[in-house]
């Protein structure tokens, strides 16, 4: 191993961290709009848009992330409809996500049994109010273990990005390979860069749900 | 002197795509006024309560509150639940509430009233009913009896004319039955008006004022108590009433 | 110019190969599914042990798996193995190996949890009726295993097709690679070519894929009550 030469490229490493980590949030972030956004419109079987939401996250759930990038930025400009590759990456990762949180939201709203509803409404509560104080507070106890899940699927899939020219990780790595043929430097930096990323994140939804799991709704004074 | 008419139902009919499930149902309820609705599984009780309160939609007839009509949507649905309180069969406690929020967020959220005002009602609720070390609990560390008490306060706190009890017992240990049904024996005492929906015979018959056999989503009698039990006037409420009976087999 | 794009699809042997890039990415899809389900199997049973090493072992391989990206393990696989062991992988090589090892840990996990979700008065009334150990299995915890594990092992198997995708970033030659061939050789005479052939596999993929998930969601659905 080149300690010196890592050492040397800590700082592209470090570089590829942030550029990642900043198109994550702001994914994840429109990825989570989206999905709230599409799974009340399919739990309110609103006309026309419902199924045509149902369209939506089938078409995104069933395709790769790297064939939806390759449309995205090789395709469409051929129809005079050019994107960065910022945008291009955002898009992308909103797109997918959407569909994704789109069903663990779902699963949540699914989980509240109609007769709940009900006896909100023979309370007096208005639909508006019983969606606020009774449905998706319980919804959201079920929907976040997999929303978890899908936050860590999506930071994974952020390993695509070079291919629309985004100096990420990989592109740093194998950069590096091509370059220098510092092959295990590179590789081992791209490991342990991916860590430091999603071992904090991981470690949190776990200790997450644990928590809703074990503590929720009453078996614990906290939560 | 004659007592006010607080509900009133008149022809109300129900149905399910081709299924009909309330025929031709009138009915009379005075202010004070117990009524005990009895019959066989699905002969359509539980729905024509779900009919007077709005859950379900009517197909034809009327259903008047102190001689408004709140069967055609001219009332808000809200207004109606604030005067026409509902106690279900399972309890249906808010799971991500506390017993006290439970009881407290219709009152709060529904009618705007104080929070001090509202949580010390509570308290004298909960008091009431023997639970009043409860309030900081969820609904999951709670029994069956317990949950089903709350739910009882739940709609009480809204200050309803009435009262509206579909087989409140029916998913508890029979141990639990007594614990809730005194809560109601309570309720009859102070003059609440009251219709329930139950399987428990004796309970029906110590306290009804009116007893109505519902079979086939009809009418079939309409007897005071004593006479139901003892001598009932139908062929049919005598069949159902024999099913509850046991001979000696040995 | 656009009518010029989607000709490029049917000109001469394009479409074909297109074809048989897809054959690539459902050979090593399939050759890596069965493999996975059969290994996957394998761990979940030796998960279900308590034994505490198998445990410490499995779990951290598991973990390990899980939280890398596959393009990384594709990457560490393909370039780092190579050298390390000084034998010359192939892309395709590297890829069977990299996704048998995802899709055994994913499965494992699939069938350890089912395995355990099976409440103990299954067991024991299954034993209290005098059924025989393997009696036990063969009529009574199988058959509610399996219930639990195959919707979502097809979905696992279609994530694995998605997967595949990455390989075209490690120089296998498949549907995407062929795609940027094609559209290369005709970057002069159908410039629009990139529109429709990335079109093309974006629904080769997801016509892959789909049937898969709607077969997934029935069972699901079918096996709730």
């Amino acid at each position: 191993m080149d300690w010196a030469f890592m050492q040397r490229v800590i700082p592209m490493y470090a570089a590829a961290v942030i550029l990642t980590l900043q198109l994550v949030i702001v994914g994840i972030v429109l990825a989570t709009i989206t999905g709230l956004a599409i799974s009340v419109i399919r739990y309110k079987k609103i006309f026309l848009l419902s199924p045509l939401s149902a369209a939506y996250v089938q078409l995104f759930r069933n395709t790769p992330l790297l064939v939806q990038l390759f449309f995205l930025y090789f395709g469409l400009p051929k129809l005079g409809i050019h994107i960065s590759s910022e945008a291009c990456a955002i898009i992308g990762l909103t797109l997918l996500g959407g569909s994704y949180m789109a069903e663990a939201f779902r699963a949540g709203l699914n989980s509240i049994s109609p007769s709940q509803i009900e006896s909100a409404q023979a309370l007096g509560f208005s639909p508006i109010q019983t969606l606020r104080y009774i449905v998706i507070p319980q919804a959201l106890a079920v929907s976040i273990p997999p929303l978890c899940a899908n936050v860590i699927f999506l930071i994974k899939e952020t390993s695509v990005f070079s291919v629309v020219a985004l100096a990420d990780l990989i592109y740093v790595a194998k950069d590096l390979i091509g370059l220098y043929y510092k092959t295990d430097e590179a590789l081992l930096l791209l490991v342990a860069a991916y860590l430091i990323i999603l071992l904090p994140i991981s470690l949190a939804a776990a200790v997450l749900e644990r928590r809703i799991r074990y503590a929720g709704f009453g078996n614990s004074r906290t939560l | 002197m004659e007592q006010e008419i607080l509900l009133k139902i008149e022809h109300l009919q129900k149905t399910y795509d081709n299924h009909t499930v309330l025929k031709d149902i009138s009915m009379e309820i005075k202010k004070g006024e117990v009524i005990v609705i009895v019959g066989p599984s699905g002969c359509g009780k539980s729905t024509f309560l779900r009919c007077i309160n709005g859950l379900e939609k009517i197909n034809h007839g009327a259903v008047y509150f102190k001689n408004n009509c709140i069967s055609d949507e001219s009332l808000p649905h809200s207004l109606i639940c604030q005067q026409i309180g509902m106690v279900f069969q399972s309890y249906e406690l808010f799971n991500h509430l506390t017993v006290m929020d439970n009881i407290t967020l219709a009152a709060l959220q529904v009618q705007r009233r104080k929070k001090s005002e509202v949580q010390q009602t509570a308290r004298k609720l909960l008091t009431r009913i023997g639970l009043a070390d409860k309030e900081n609990f969820y609904p999951r560390q709670l029994s069956g009896g317990q949950k089903q008490r709350i739910a009882m306060i739940r709609a009480l706190i809204l200050n309803p004319e009435i009262m509206l009890f579909d087989e409140v017992t029916a998913s508890l240990d029979p141990e639990m039955v007594r614990e809730v049904l005194d809560v109601i024996i309570g309720l009859v005492r102070q003059g609440m008006t009251m219709l329930i929906v139950t399987h428990e015979m004796s309970f029906a018959r110590a306290i009804a004022d009116r007893i109505f056999f519902f079979d086939n989503g009809e009418i079939v009698e309409e007897n005071t108590p004593e006479q139901f039990f003892t001598q009932p006037s139908t062929t049919r409420a005598k069949q159902f009433l024999n099913s509850f009976e046991f001979n000696s087999v040995k | 110019m656009q009518d010029l794009g989607i000709r490029v699809l049917f000109d001469g042997e394009n479409g074909v190969r297109l074809l048989l890039g897809l054959v690539v990415t459902l050979k090593l899809s399939i050759i890596t599914i069965i493999a996975s389900c059969l290994l996957g199997t394998l761990m979940g049973l030796l998960m279900t042990l308590r034994n505490p090493i198998i445990h410490i072992v499995t779990r951290v391989y598991l973990e390990f798996i899980r939280i890398m990206p596959q393009l990384v393990l594709l990457f560490v696989t393909y370039f780092g193995l190579t050298r390390a062991v000084g034998i010359n992988l192939s892309g395709f090589t590297a890829a069977v190996i990299v996704f048998i090892l995802w899709g055994t840990a994913e499965m494992g996990d699939l069938v350890r949890s089912a395995f355990i979700s099976i409440p103990k008065d299954q067991y024991e009334s299954g034993t209290a009726l005098g059924f025989s150990k393997l009696q036990l299995y063969r009529f009574i915890i199988l058959p509610q295993a399996l219930r639990q594990i195959i919707p979502p092992a097809m979905n696992l198997a279609t994530r694995m097709i998605m997967t595949t995708s990455l390989v075209v970033l490690i120089g296998v030659v498949e549907m995407l690679k062929t795609g940027q061939q094609i559209i290369e050789a005709n970057r002069y005479t159908a410039p629009s070519a990139a529109l429709w052939i990335y079109g093309t596999i974006f629904f080769l993929y997801f016509f892959s894929c789909w049937p898969l998930t709607i077969l997934a969601q029935h069972l699901e659905k079918k096996w709730e009550k």
